[in-house]
């Protein structure tokens, strides 16, 4: 299985996610997701803001799969997940709300994003989605070896370069 | 039953004019899989959707569609947020024909249009797969409104 450990990027709240559910009588239901969160080695947590037919269907069929993007590649995942409880209080809620407030402050969404609960959920599997590759291998390996300046602006790691130089610099006018 | 269309001329504009598509379907053991559609056209008759999918992607829903028909799809405008989803039951499939090509990658450029104006280069999709194409019908049967606010998750009207 893929370490969810190296898909970091994921997590950032960047891209949304897709959360497909089923229903105890076999229903479907697709939905897009703000926030996935990792949580440790196996477990994950999905933002639970409404009380919608994707929490319904996990309350009677705890099986869930989710499609997240790496916002530096494209790249799209598949993770198998099954619900194991929600969290309403302590670091996970905590930390998980802050980000909700600010993706929905940059989605133009404040005010309609309120985190009821942190769903928490075992991974059972990682796989790379082979046909969901946004940006081709060969680009990628390109713009990592380009400059800095050349590169695409609307990166994860563009936006952590940028951070790092700020920090490192002893004044303004270095920069 | 009176026969009403289910999608009116608005939603049809709207869910030809090239959006993120989402479609879901369930296993024997009801564990959901989720694929990403490129292109959907409304039939005539307003009940029916054909959504075309690259063909590997295809593959993994027709491995549950062709045993359990149950199909959801969610469309979504990212820079606006409208969104809807529609259920229904999977009726056939074939392979997309070369002459409904150009409509599937109008609708795909558009698509990656929308998400340029957000801050995704086209750069970054190009490695995207979006032909050759399965074309897959199902009948509709519930439309639901998934434009957050307070309205989410009812039937649309």
């Amino acid at each position: 299985m893929i370490p969810l450990e190296s898909l970091t990027s994921c997590f950032q709240g960047l891209l949304p996610s897709w959360l497909c559910t089923c229903s105890r009588d076999g229903i479907p239901n697709v939905a897009i997701l703000s926030h996935v969160d990792y949580v440790d080695s196996k477990h994950v947590a999905l933002s639970f803001q409404f009380f919608n037919k994707s929490k319904r269907n996990i309350a009677e069929n705890p099986k869930a799969m989710v499609r997240l993007y790496d916002p530096d590649s494209m790249q799209a995942y598949a993770l198998r997940l099954r619900f194991v409880r929600t969290e309403t209080e302590g670091p996970i809620f905590d930390s998980m709300r802050l980000r909700i407030e600010a993706i929905a402050s940059y989605s133009g969404l404040k005010g309609i994003f309120k985190l009821l609960g942190a769903d928490i959920y075992e991974v059972l599997s990682v796989a790379a989605i082979e046909y969901e590759v946004g940006m081709p291998a060969a680009s990628r390996a390109v713009r990592l070896k380009s400059p800095p300046e050349t590169r695409l602006p609307f990166t994860l790691k563009a936006l952590q370069e940028i951070s790092d130089r700020i920090q490192q610099a002893p004044t303004l006018d270095s920069l | 039953m009176t026969g009403q269309p289910l999608i009116s001329n608005d939603l049809k504009s709207f869910l030809e004019s090239g959006l993120s598509i989402n479609v879901a379907s369930r296993d024997d053991e009801l564990q959901a899989n989720g694929v990403v559609a490129w292109a959907v056209r409304v039939h005539e008759d307003r009940n029916r959707l054909t959504i075309y999918l690259h063909k590997e992607a295809g593959r993994d829903m027709l491995r549950n569609l062709t045993t359990h028909p149950e199909i959801a799809v969610a469309f979504d405008l990212p820079t606006s947020h409208r969104a809807c989803q529609i259920k229904g039951l999977f009726v056939s499939t074939r392979p997309a024909r070369a002459s409904e090509r150009a409509e599937i990658e109008r609708q795909v450029d558009r698509f990656f249009a929308d998400m340029e104006s957000i801050g995704i280069p086209r750069a970054m999709v190009s490695g995207l797969k979006t032909w050759p194409c399965v074309a897959i019908e199902f009948s509709t049967a519930q439309l639901f409104e998934q434009t957050p606010g307070p309205g989410a998750g009812e039937p649309l009207r």
